[in-house]
């Protein structure tokens, strides 16, 4: 009979580590997560164990370049980041429209330009947010009882 | 596996691609051998972090060349994954192989001291 399989606790690093995972898109993050996290333990173990203090770093700087880089990759695999792109300048460019019929002002596009970073901001980070706070409501226990 | 065996719709791998396959042939592994293994095949010439090791193994897994298995039972941490090659995933390593030979036998042959 084989003994039942427990839940590791991790140090303080390795779970700093897996709570920055949650910016990974939410079908990446579900899926590897805990083996990242996982690796992440043994990678930091063997760190410290080999090349102390000059190796733990040496591996938090690959680590963090690595996370930069492959959060960024993710994303550009889901269509996320071009929805918002297009959904961003339709809004802002619907908007300084609207002000250019209304107020009578020319349609300026140095402002439609300015104004699209600081929209396209807001749109993707809601577009982040709102899965997130999804998936962590329905991962909260239920505390009533069926009784 | 002959040449004309060979599929020709396979673009040459990745380095990434070609160093976890590569890894996978020695059997199933889960993410942090798979790391080791390329790391001590390659003598740290190439290292590779957990975040580029899972988005390559969702690339292989959707195309199909890697499946998902089981953790032994022996396996102490419940939330590692294990990985297989399968039959395409060979094959498209093979490709890859060939592909490569091909090329230095052609690059060979153009290196070779003319004589005057």
């Amino acid at each position: 009979m084989t003994p039942p399989r427990t839940a590791v606790i991790y140090p303080w690093p390795v779970r700093a580590y897996r709570w920055m995972t949650a910016v990974y898109p939410p079908a990446f993050h579900s899926t590897f997560a805990d083996s990242m996290a996982a690796d992440f333990n043994d990678a930091l173990r063997d760190a410290r164990h080999t090349g102390r203090t000059r190796g733990v770093l040496v591996l938090l700087a690959a680590v963090a370049a690595d996370l930069i880089w492959s959060i960024t990759v993710q994303w550009m695999r889901t269509s996320v980041p071009w929805l918002t792109a297009a959904y961003a300048t339709a809004l802002v460019g619907i908007c300084e429209g609207l002000a250019a019929t209304l107020v009578g002002s020319a349609f300026q596009w140095s402002r439609v330009v300015m104004l699209l970073p600081l929209v396209s901001a807001i749109t993707f980070t809601l577009w982040f947010l709102v899965p997130q706070l999804r998936h962590r409501r329905s991962k909260t226990p239920c505390l009533t009882s069926a009784a | 596996m002959s040449h004309a065996d060979m599929p020709d719709d396979i673009p040459p791998l990745t380095p990434a691609v070609f160093h976890v396959l590569l890894a996978l042939t020695g059997g199933d592994r889960h993410g942090y051998a798979i790391l080791k293994d390329i790391r001590q095949r390659t003598d740290g010439r190439m290292t590779m972090q957990a975040g580029t090791l899972y988005g390559t193994l969702q690339r292989l897994l959707d195309l199909g060349w890697v499946d998902e298995i089981d953790p032994p039972d022996d396996e102490a941490d419940a939330r590692r994954r294990y990985y297989r090659l399968n039959r395409e995933g060979r094959t498209a390593i093979q490709a890859d192989v060939q592909r490569m030979e091909d090329l230095v036998k052609a690059a060979r042959v153009h290196l070779r001291p003319r004589r005057a």
